[in-house]
């Protein structure tokens, strides 16, 4: 297995890959959009095997999501802890997929450029498995509270590349990881009404969600929030806060918060 | 005294392995609240650090990029690693108050 960098990915990326992987809270603020630029970037490395040129997106896709993605998600749908038994089986598939790659080449005494792409596939496989899980664990929660909302059907494998994930009162939604909704940030204008993300709080030692919404969705449900500067932001959390992302403004809210509202609009 | 960047071939096999077990960690993918504002802040500032210049004429109603080109790119379409850009020219719409 051969293993081609792109050119555009310095020294300074591949660092900042590392640091992030170990620990994304060393990041400072001016080498966050080195990091997520870095993954990008390793995007289109290339693998060739067997005479085959690969990127490193084509590669995962045929070597981690074509086998495992689909049955990962069959297997969270028939759940009951989706959220505990859910990771039990990411990390069960994962290391099942690092055994896989090892087979495939990807064995220790492992160069730079091979770390660099055991990384990228486990990277997004975790991303992905934590993406579903609380996409699962959200729809489960929403009909426990009685909101009335429509789901792309996560049993076909279409529906996984549907523009929504689900529709509340005529609002237009998307579910991410925090990482997820990062890397959409960056590249393209958030045109959903309204985004449920998952972070994580350290000291609960719990999953926390907010809903991030365009002013329109959060003027439907209730009046003005608080306006704040981005790093402002979570100090005034839960109050509802208003930030500026290149130019545009978005309503963040504490998931708890934006559910009650909702319930009251369908009441 | 500089610190030296630490990189991925700087790694001994036991610390690669915990780098691999870090993604699985609670505080992976899901930020804390402090972490994850302080990454969009930055995407908030990030300029751009790059400018790509295209030149393209006009034929038949369609757009058709010219050689030499910063990227690949064939008639109307550009590609971007592996995204697919489409310029489409579309009829100018008229404003009903013109």
């Amino acid at each position: 297995m051969e293993i081609h960098l792109n050119p555009r990915l310095t020294q300074a990326h591949q660092a900042a890959i590392l640091k992030y992987s170990r620990n994304p809270r060393a990041l400072q603020k001016d080498e966050w959009v080195t990091a997520l630029a870095a993954f990008d970037l390793l995007s289109a490395c290339r693998v060739v095997r067997e005479g085959k040129s690969q990127t490193f997106t084509q590669f995962y896709e045929e070597s981690v999501d074509r086998p495992y993605a689909t049955a990962f998600i069959s297997d969270l749908l028939a759940m009951n802890d989706t959220e505990g038994e859910g990771m039990r089986r990411a990390e069960e598939i994962k290391t099942q997929l690092l055994a896989d790659l090892k087979a495939s080449g990807l064995s220790e005494p492992l160069t730079a450029e091979q770390r660099l792409l055991l990384t990228y596939c486990i990277y997004w496989w975790v991303a992905f498995a934590k993406g579903y899980i609380t996409e699962v664990a959200i729809f489960q929660d929403l009909a426990r509270s009685g909101i009335v909302f429509q789901a792309h059907d996560l049993s076909q494998f279409s529906e996984r590349f549907s523009p929504d994930d689900l529709t509340v009162s005529g609002m237009r939604g998307d579910i991410k990881s925090s990482t997820y909704f990062l890397h959409s940030a960056r590249h393209f204008p958030l045109k959903h009404d309204f985004y449920i993300a998952a972070l994580y709080d350290p000291r609960l030692r719990q999953q926390r969600r907010v809903v991030i919404m365009q002013p329109g969705a959060w003027d439907k449900i209730d009046g003005d929030p608080l306006v704040a500067e981005l790093e402002q932001a979570v100090a005034l959390l839960p109050q509802p806060v208003k930030v500026l992302v290149k130019g545009q403004g978005l309503v963040v809210v504490e998931y708890n918060l934006w559910k009650e509202k909702i319930l009251a609009l369908q009441q | 005294m500089s610190e030296r960047n630490e990189n991925f071939g700087d790694l001994t096999a036991a610390e690669f392995d915990e780098v691999i077990a870090a993604f699985g960690s609670p505080g992976f993918h899901d930020m804390a609240p402090d972490v994850f504002f302080t990454a969009l802040a930055a995407i908030d500032e990030e300029q751009p650090r790059e400018t790509l210049e295209f030149s393209a004429t006009i034929i038949d109603g369609q757009l058709n990029f010219l050689e030499p080109a910063p990227l690949h790119a064939h008639g109307n379409e550009i590609q971007l690693g592996d995204k697919r850009l489409v310029i489409k020219l579309v009829p100018e719409i008229v404003s009903a108050a013109a």
